[in-house]
């Protein structure tokens, strides 16, 4: 059937408006402004390379860089990992709809609280005199001394609340992806005498290889840019522990309101983006997994 | 016909003067705790008395206003003035910390106003506290009306001192003491460590958990200056490292506990108005707020007999025998958007709302402390015990200054203190940590070895 162009337009049109309004100026936006010296004036004053000038020559810049690399790999196994658990046990290990899927509704749950309430919660959590909740877990089991977890485990800290939070996402593809795998090859697989393990790692997981792409490369742009539950949590401390570079960037733009620096950082982090994206695309095969999806 | 006429004509002047009055509206944005929303709610009133003035003198306009009350934090509260003013919907008069006054001014976003203050100095401004100008001043210009003040108490639990033995009249004279330079800071942590060891209390010292003045303020205590004789921001080193050590100290004595940084507001104040600590460092405010919200376990708000029964308060001690006690102010301010249309009218109503009857309104709700002398006078201030206590610790106040790099220092000082009182840095490395930081930020800044 011949589709027309103007079809397509039509389709696509609204969209593309509302991708260049919101996705595409901005990034154009962000590269001049990274240019400019622009301040609290919010004049255009353009000063060539020495926003990158100074912060490659800045030593926190490379502790900066390294603690996001470990935010955003150890916050990326947590949260894939547990999404998958989820999606396994919701799917494959229970047979009865219903309780599944009031487990994942619980699981959602936070992405229908406010940042800030859902931050306040793991404060009380980690809170570090007795009244904390792992505390008071803690002095149940005899152990007299409070633990201070922000400044004990500050990584620790940011993880966890970034990981619970991003698990449900995860979930709910993994799930979907599990569910719409044939019973058949289950079946057989189980008749041929294989065992769970074997069914989730020679079946589930190649069949669902293009959704755990998915969710990797989304989740890995998301905690690169992701400081909200960080700036609320522990702002980035102590001495630039949890600083990690979109709050980086953050704080040079809106507590220092220099904004053609923020501007700089953030250009910095759609690089790294951009070449992490066409790495992941190779490491997963992406050309493959687009033939085979479209010869099935 | 020409009876007519001339009633026509009476009429047509009736029209003319009643017509001729023009409304104009004046946008007032504040922010602050939710007990200090008569920032703003005393415009309510004010605008009466002024739309009065404005008849008695036969003006053609009247005011009309529209309040904002901002709900979030300070980065959001500058984000959204700067947009604002760039789209030409800012207010007329927003409420401000005095340190934000250095950007706004150079920006041009805000008004000078010495004309203004001139103007109105008579019936407004002639007894405003000095250091209060001083506040509101950049590049030697007026940019803002003082709208209060404060100070920051050192508070201490009465009913901790009496079960280590100290007599009432020892209790009373504490302050005084302190006031006389007899009692030092180490003596504090003495006091407090005996309470610590005796079981009387969890806590020796508590203080704020986030940054903020009080840091500023102990670095002063220590001698700490922040300009050279030439006006050039400077960090003096020796002061600095003098703070760092107090604070490691407290935590090394016990008084202190090393996560103080991380503890709650919340359990902060539980902690002391449960009597779990002996002394805190807070602000007048909080004797108000105490009042108000119920973080007693048992008592929830706290009665105020029951606060001068339990809890008293003191200027912050020097360090050494002698020396002169200190403490903060971090006074509220009135700014003007330099995009008003009407900056005769704005400030014919910030000159009424600056009268004693509004300054002392506020006070009084807040737990602040009043911008004048003829308000720190006025019937129902005086006869506050609680204000009328605490109005002559200004004598010995301090403001930040307002210079547009300081919160490139403040920052740094409240990471150092957080890692020495963490155990993460000495003293001495906390110091070059802290130096690293600023020179990164300020690279002109001076540092005094």
């Amino acid at each position: 059937m011949e589709v027309k162009t103007s079809s397509v337009m039509g389709f696509l049109g609204p969209f593309l408006i509302l991708v260049l309004a919101f996705y595409f100026i901005p990034v154009i936006l962000t590269v001049i402004l990274s240019f400019t010296s622009m301040d609290y004036k919010l004049s255009w004053d353009f000063t060539g390379f020495t926003n990158f000038e100074h912060f490659l020559t800045q030593s926190l810049t490379y502790k900066v860089l390294l603690t996001t690399f470990v935010y955003v790999a150890l916050t990326l196994i947590f949260n894939v990992g547990i999404a998958f658990l989820l999606a396994l046990m919701t799917t494959y290990f229970t047979t009865h709809e219903n309780t599944a899927m009031f487990f994942r509704a619980i699981w959602l749950l936070p992405r229908l609280t406010p940042v800030v309430v859902y931050c306040l919660l793991w404060m009380w959590i980690f809170e570090p005199t007795q009244y904390g909740l792992f505390n008071t877990i803690l002095s149940l089991f005899g152990k007299s001394s409070s633990i201070d977890w922000f400044s004990s485990y500050p990584m620790g800290v940011i993880v966890f609340a970034n990981g619970f939070i991003g698990a449900s996402f995860g979930m709910v593809t993994f799930s979907s992806a599990i569910k719409s795998i044939s019973r058949d090859y289950i079946w057989s697989a189980q008749v041929d005498g294989a065992g769970d393990w074997q069914i989730i790692k020679r079946i589930i997981i190649p069949m669902i290889k293009w959704e755990i792409m998915y969710i990797f490369i989304w989740q890995t742009l998301s905690l690169l840019n992701s400081y909200v539950y960080i700036l609320i949590l522990t702002d980035g401390g102590p001495l630039h522990e949890t600083e990690v570079w979109s709050l980086y960037a953050y704080h040079k733009a809106f507590k220092y309101m220099e904004f053609g620096n923020g501007a700089a950082l953030s250009l910095f982090l759609v690089i790294i983006g951009i070449i992490f994206t066409f790495i992941s695309w190779k490491i997963f095969g992406f050309r493959k997994m687009m033939g085979q999806e479209v010869s099935r | 016909m020409r009876k007519f006429g001339v009633l026509l004509g009476i009429l047509l002047i009736m029209a003319v003067g009643i017509f001729a009055v023009t409304t104009v509206t004046i946008k007032i944005e504040g922010v602050g705790s939710p007990a200090d929303t008569t920032r703003i709610t005393n415009f309510g009133d004010a605008v009466k008395i002024a739309n009065n003035i404005l008849a008695a003198c036969d003006s053609p306009y009247r005011i009309k206003i529209e309040t904002t009350w901002f709900q979030g934090g300070w980065d959001e509260y500058r984000k959204e003035y700067i947009l604002a003013f760039k789209a030409g919907k800012e207010p007329d008069i927003r409420a401000e910390g005095h340190e934000d006054i250095p950007w706004m001014a150079d920006a041009g976003y805000i008004l000078p106003l010495d004309k203004y203050v001139k103007k109105y100095n008579d019936i407004a401004y002639y007894d405003v506290y000095p250091s209060l100008w001083d506040a509101v001043k950049f590049n030697g210009k007026i940019y803002a009306i003082p709208q209060d003040t404060e100070a920051r108490p050192l508070y201490f639990r009465k009913d901790v001192l009496r079960k280590l033995g100290w007599s009432e009249e020892k209790i009373a004279n504490f302050p005084k003491e302190i006031e006389a330079g007899n009692v030092t800071l180490d003596d504090l942590i003495a006091i407090a460590k005996e309470a610590v060891n005796k079981g009387l209390v969890e806590y020796g010292f508590l203080h704020r958990p986030s940054n903020g003045g009080f840091f500023t303020m102990m670095y002063y205590d220590f001698g700490g200056k922040l300009f050279d004789e030439a006006g050039n921001l400077i960090v003096e080193e020796k002061p600095l490292l003098n703070t760092l050590q107090f604070f490691k100290k407290m935590v090394d004595e016990g008084v202190l506990p090393s996560s103080m940084t991380n503890i709650s507001w919340r359990s902060i104040h539980k902690a002391f108005v449960e009597g779990r600590s002996l002394f805190w460092f807070g602000g007048t405010w909080h004797w108000a707020e105490w009042q108000r919200v119920a973080y007693h376990s048992k008592l929830g708000a706290l009665p105020e007999s029951y606060e001068w029964e339990n809890i008293g308060f003191a200027l912050n001690p020097p360090p050494e025998k002698g020396g002169k006690p200190i403490t903060m102010s971090h006074p509220f301010t009135y700014v003007v958007s330099s995009h008003t249309k009407y900056p005769e009218l704005v400030n014919l109503l910030l000159a009424v709302v600056s009268s004693p009857k509004f300054l002392v309104n506020h006070a009084l709700a807040s737990g602040h402390l009043v911008t004048r002398a003829s308000a720190a006078i006025y019937p129902s201030y005086v006869k506050n015990k609680f204000v009328a206590s605490v109005t002559p610790m200004l004598k010995y106040t301090t403001v930040l200054p307002n210079n547009l790099a300081f919160k490139k220092i403040m920052d740094p000082l409240y990471g150092a203190v957080q890692a020495v009182e963490l155990g993460k840095l000495s003293p001495e490395k906390a110091v070059k940590w802290f130096e690293e930081e600023v020179k990164s930020a300020i690279p002109n800044i001076k540092i005094v070895k």
